[in-house]
């Protein structure tokens, strides 16, 4: 799979996501790197702890590479958590938002690692 | 490090995630010398020690530890502001969050998902514009320098003459001039409630070389008498600072008005004054004493006690402390006392360096100047809230 067919399959923009970067093979470049980035990790780690604070900024860093990558539906499961968080308080349902969150997420990375 | 990189601009990235810090400094490319901070902390501490390397700042707004309105606050504070340009970055797009870095001072507001193309061309038109501002400074700067050189060298030219004649080094002036420039600088860091500017401190400082000029009034033989002076003769010598006062006060009135000269008046007639009101000539007492006159009067004893006389030889620096915070050498207002020993550590090393300058030197002038276009709007950011500096 090259990186058009994968933004296909995830219903992303590749155009506007290859304008933007200098070179498809920048893009490749950080997709790659994405597998190992520790925002998702440091996501479930801290909604797992109830520590609302780290969670805020975790899901907001992922926010930021969900729209520098064009991952158009992970970008809006991660919103609904991030506007949840977004108060600083202890809020209900977190759990269920942050596993709707995992599942695209994991969906997005067994196709990265698709990539060749 | 290759000489290359060595003159690239540097440019500071300050986010939490690795991956949008190497983003930015891929896009960014070769042309850019990239130093990364992961936190706000981090980004003060690389500002504390090599701000005036850096170029531009590419901020994030949430992080951990310090946020980068944190940062941005703290470098209003330093007035940091005013020379580094910053971009802030973020995914956040409400208007609240923008207006409020603006406010701090950003030069550039960029939103996620940014592409390459708009990312370097601020980055480049920032620093272009940034750079030639810092050309207008030191231009300035230079001026005022070569300028208050002169102006210097001819004050330090009359008071060394004054020098010769009691038979002091020419060195006493200088010492005297860096001693009191140290304690003001640290007395308005410490101290919210003095309000002295660059330009007061500079000015102190300059008239502090006059302090002694009251003393061509006195006759040679008293001046360089060199056992005790009797009674009478003492009562002769105290009037130098009365004298000298009412030299500057015969000044013609354009002068008069000059700070400087009014500087030198408080000085030269109240350096002999104590804290406790048993000095002369007027015999005032605690903060009636001007600060400029408290500030001359310990430098002086500090000078006078590490200095070799005709009639002593010199005291060590830590003998010359002890026996300033013991009262041995008159008294001082606890706060002075206090300042001069947070800076004790420095004085031994300031006070060798100042033989080599004019007494002043050219971070001086910098920030007189800096000052200056503050005050006449002409910093890039003029426009910072209030309420975010306080704040800190």
């Amino acid at each position: 799979m090259n990186v058009k067919e994968f933004y296909d399959v995830i219903g992303g923009d590749y155009e506007n996501v290859t304008a933007r970067f200098p070179s498809e093979g920048f893009v490749k470049k950080f997709l790659i790197k994405f597998l190992s980035d520790p925002a998702f990790e440091l996501l479930r780690s801290s909604v797992a702890d109830n520590n609302i604070s780290e969670a805020f900024r975790a899901s907001h860093t992922l926010k930021g590479l969900c729209l520098t990558f064009g991952f158009t539906r992970l970008y809006e499961v991660n919103d609904v958590i991030l506007e949840a968080l977004r108060p600083q308080k202890e809020t209900e349902g977190l759990d269920e938002m942050f596993k709707k969150v995992e599942e695209v997420y994991d969906q997005t990375i067994s196709l990265i690692k698709q990539i060749d | 490090m290759n000489g290359k990189a060595d003159t690239l601009p540097k440019i500071l990235i300050v986010d939490d995630s690795e991956m949008n810090r190497c983003i930015l400094a891929d896009m960014l490319g070769d042309s850019f010398e990239i130093i990364q901070a992961e936190n706000g902390a981090e980004a003060i501490s690389v500002l504390k020690e090599r701000a005036s390397e850096i170029e531009l700042i590419m901020l994030d707004m949430v992080m951990p530890e310090m946020d980068g309105f944190d940062v941005l606050s703290v470098m209003n504070r330093y007035h940091w502001i005013e020379t580094i340009p910053v971009i802030m970055i973020s995914v956040e797009n409400s208007p609240a969050y923008i207006e409020r870095a603006y406010c701090l001072g950003v030069s550039e507001y960029i939103n996620r998902p940014f592409d390459t193309f708009t990312v370097r061309k601020r980055v480049d038109n920032t620093i272009k514009l940034y750079a030639k501002q810092k050309k207008l400074l030191a231009l300035v700067a230079n001026q005022i320098y070569e300028r208050e050189k002169s102006n210097n060298l001819m004050i330090n030219i009359l008071s060394h003459i004054v020098e010769f004649r009691n038979g002091e080094s020419g060195m006493h002036v200088l010492h005297i001039h860096t001693i009191t420039e140290l304690l003001l600088n640290h007395i308005v860091h410490k101290y919210d409630n003095i309000s002295l500017t660059q330009q007061d401190i500079s000015l102190i400082s300059t008239a502090s070389a006059l302090h002694d000029i009251g003393k061509i009034a006195i006759p040679g033989e008293i001046l360089n008498k060199p056992g005790r002076l009797t009674d009478e003769e003492f009562a002769i010598m105290k009037t130098h600072s009365a004298v000298g006062a009412s030299m500057i006060d015969e000044l013609p009135a354009q002068y008069r008005e000059e700070q400087l000269v009014k500087y030198a008046y408080e000085i030269c007639r109240w350096h002999h004054e104590r804290y406790d009101g048993r000095g002369y000539p007027d015999g005032l007492k605690g903060d009636e004493i001007p600060l400029s006159a408290q500030i001359v009067s310990v430098a002086d004893v500090y000078d006078a006690l590490t200095s070799e006389r005709v009639y002593k030889k010199a005291f060590s620096h830590e003998k010359a402390m002890e026996m300033i915070l013991n009262g041995e050498c008159g008294t001082f207002s606890p706060m002075l006392l206090e300042c001069l020993q947070e800076v004790a550590d420095m004085l031994p090393e300031h006070l060798q360096m100042s033989g080599n300058s004019f007494g002043y030197d050219m971070d001086m002038i910098k920030n007189v100047t800096a000052e200056t276009l503050r005050d006449n709007d002409l910093s890039p950011n003029e426009n910072i809230l209030e309420s975010e500096i306080i704040k800190l």
